[in-house]
């Protein structure tokens, strides 16, 4: 993307068309999203859900630009980044999306610090700006006192957490949440859930994976998959 | 991404696996300190021969008489009963245009002594000539001269240690005038010459004789006095200083054409060109070098094999990471950079310990060997040169298969 910028007549931050993925494998062809059509607008809290197997990652994978779709077209921002090249694909997972896993997938020999700072590396930021943005960001996820804990110092909600600061660091047009309270319990579950619903108030997009119901009552929005097919989307 | 990022954190991946990291590293650490070691003694076995040549003298050729053996002496005696003589010297300098001086030696195989006490020394007759053509002069007094030739005079010039033995730090003005005893006869010593301790102490195929412990006196003395005092007639050694250096090698060939004229066509002699010396040592260090750049080529494309042999295996385990830092915005050419930044601090580091080692390996084989060794800055700019680049070899197949995992399946990764 030569010009990072949204294109300001469009709403919409996220406008799939036809979208299909199938997985070539060596023996068979199998394809995993059917003709979705799916748009999702600026603040929008959408939560998709879905029987296991039926596409949901893959979604959210295709949304993060981390894969690309076998046919259709991906209106990002209102840019169309069908043929886009590695390095500008990188650049808008860099600083215009924020992942959030469901294993947390933080580096583990780095600190909670230094694991907020990688988006801004690969961003170029300096040092030292680097450490004040990443240890402010961390005090707005409530870890202020953890700037030096490494990964394995953390507990679960702790580290989910820092994915979130890390999610956040560069202002991300939107989250993706691909079931980030599927290794949490139910009360560290519900912190978490604070924490995105603070975000959404904030003006933040939000796309989550989930398999609960309760999780997914924090969202405006459910959108339903099955075998590769949105069979079902509401507001709430 | 900056450069100072990714070596820290290429250290911090480094740093985790310590024991991986060193072991990883021996193959660069051993080639670099086999290199810097084996140039080091290299330069000092060359720095020690050409100081031993240049003591001969470049444009010197020396002939020296040669014990022959069974019949060859029988010949010997018949053809050329006065083995290297005076004769050749004027042979030499009636026929070969290139000499510029001559002078003959002999060897006396008298006992010199002070008062009775036994002086250790090697008494040399010679001609005023000598000092010009080994470049060998007094500090005090004077050489032997021209008028000490023609009259005969008995005099004597004695070597610094020789000097040192006898008369200890004593000033020149109670040295000058002194006798010094040669077989029947008595020798005013009247110079010192110059102290040319040799250098090197290490034992070498060219021999070079003590010079601080000779005694000089007048050839022609020898030649009136001592004469028959051993029986000796012959010289010991004929110097032949040639005016151009480039027409050594010839005029070689013309003194040994000559010699064996006034020989009879007997080999009793032999002729030494440092000059050849000079070429020999030459070869011979070219050869050594190859040998030694064998070497080195060989413990570095191991230590190479060795340093991409486990960054395929950390590619393989940090698939996850890879797929993370991409998730987050690593470019593949960030990736490639980091894996192949890694590659090159690990050979880079190996290197560094090399010179170290081979600084020290040096030294050692120095102390106990009694050898020269020369640390040459450049050797060691090249050795760090080459270790980047080894790194750079063996990183960037690695690197390269790290930078094209998909980002999907490098995240899936168990
Ligand atoms: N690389 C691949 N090759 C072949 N098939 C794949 C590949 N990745 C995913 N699939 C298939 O695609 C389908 C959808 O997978 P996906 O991970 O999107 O499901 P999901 O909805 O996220 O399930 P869950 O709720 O268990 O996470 C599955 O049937 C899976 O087997
Ligand atoms: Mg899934």
């Amino acid at each position: 993307m030569n010009d990072r910028s949204a294109n300001p007549l469009d709403k919409r931050v996220v406008h799939l068309r036809n979208i299909t993925k199938i997985y070539r494998t060596d023996a068979l062809d199998v394809p995993v999203l059917h003709a979705i059509d799916l748009t999702v607008e600026r603040n929008e809290y959408a939560a998709i859900m879905g029987p296991s197997g039926s596409g949901k990652s893959t979604l959210m994978n295709i949304l993060g630009v981390l894969d690309s779709p076998t046919h259709g077209e991906y209106f990002f921002e209102g840019w169309n980044i069908a043929h886009r090249d590695d390095f500008s694909l990188s650049r808008i997972r860099n600083d215009r999306i924020g992942f959030v896993f469901q294993n947390f997938s933080l580096l583990p020999r780095m600190t909670a610090c230094e694991n907020v700072q990688v988006p801004l590396i690969y961003a170029g930021v300096p040092v030292r700006e680097r450490r004040r943005r990443a240890e402010a960001m961390l005090a707005r996820v409530g870890l202020a006192d953890r700037y030096r804990h490494r990964p394995g110092e953390l507990s679960g909600g702790q580290k989910q957490r820092v994915a979130l600061a890390r999610a956040l660091i560069n202002g991300p047009s939107m989250i993706l949440a691909d079931e980030p309270t599927g290794n949490l319990d139910s009360q560290t579950s519900c912190e978490i859930m604070k924490l995105f619903d603070s975000l959404h108030a904030d003006g933040q997009t939000i796309i989550l994976v989930t398999h609960e119901d309760e999780i997914a009552a924090h969202a405006r929005r459910t959108i339903v998959l099955r075998d590769g097919r949105i069979i079902d989307d509401r507001l709430r | 991404m900056d450069l100072r990022q990714s070596v820290r954190i290429g250290l911090i991946e480094l740093r985790s696996n310590k024991l991986g990291s060193f072991l990883t590293m021996l193959g660069v650490i051993f080639g670099v300190a086999a290199v810097i070691a084996s140039v080091a003694i290299g330069a000092g076995a060359r720095e020690q021969a050409m100081e031993q040549i240049a003591q001969l003298g470049i444009t010197n050729i020396r002939v020296r008489p040669l014990v022959l053996e069974g019949q060859e002496r029988v010949s010997a005696d018949q053809q050329n009963p006065d083995g290297l003589s005076l004769v050749d010297v004027k042979a030499i300098a009636a026929n070969c245009p290139f000499a510029h001086r001559i002078a003959p030696i002999r060897e006396i195989t008298a006992t010199p002594r002070v008062a009775g006490r036994t002086i250790n020394g090697t008494l040399l007759a010679v001609t005023p000539d000598y000092r010009f053509i080994v470049n060998f002069h007094p500090v005090r007094g004077r050489f032997i001269a021209d008028l000490d030739m023609n009259a005969a005079e008995k005099v004597c010039v004695l070597g610094a240690e020789v000097a040192e033995d006898v008369f200890g730090d004593a000033v020149w003005e109670t040295i000058s005038g002194q006798w010094i005893q040669i077989g029947m006869d008595i020798f005013r010593v009247i110079g010192v010459m110059e102290d040319k301790r040799s250098v090197s102490t290490r034992a070498s195929t060219i021999s070079v004789r003590n010079i601080n412990r000779d005694i000089y006196i007048p050839f022609s003395v020898a030649e009136k006095r001592l004469r028959g005092v051993n029986g000796e007639s012959a010289l010991t050694e004929l110097i032949i200083d040639i005016r151009q250096r480039r027409d050594v090698r010839q005029a070689a060939d013309l003194i040994g054409t000559i010699l064996d004229r006034t020989h009879g066509g007997v080999r009793d002699f032999e002729l030494v060109v440092p000059l050849d010396l000079l070429r020999q040592a030459q070869a011979t260090q070219r050869r050594f070098n190859m040998v030694l750049a064998a070497i080195a080529a060989i413990s570095l494309l191991v230590g190479g094999i060795g340093i991409m042999n486990i960054m395929l295996a950390s590619v393989t385990q940090r698939t996850r990471e890879i797929g993370i830092r991409r998730a987050l915005g690593a470019t593949r050419r960030d990736i490639q950079t980091q894996f192949l930044l890694e590659a090159v601090i690990l050979s880079l580091v190996g290197g560094i310990i090399g010179i170290f080692a081979g600084v020290i390996l040096g030294a050692i084989i120095a102390h106990y060997a009694g050898w020269n060794t020369v640390f040459s800055f450049k050797a060691i700019i090249l050795s760090v040169l080459v270790a980047a680049t080894v790194g750079v070899a063996a990183g960037l197949f690695p690197a390269r298969r790290a930078a094209g995992l998909h980002p999907i399946e490098a995240l899936r990764y168990e």
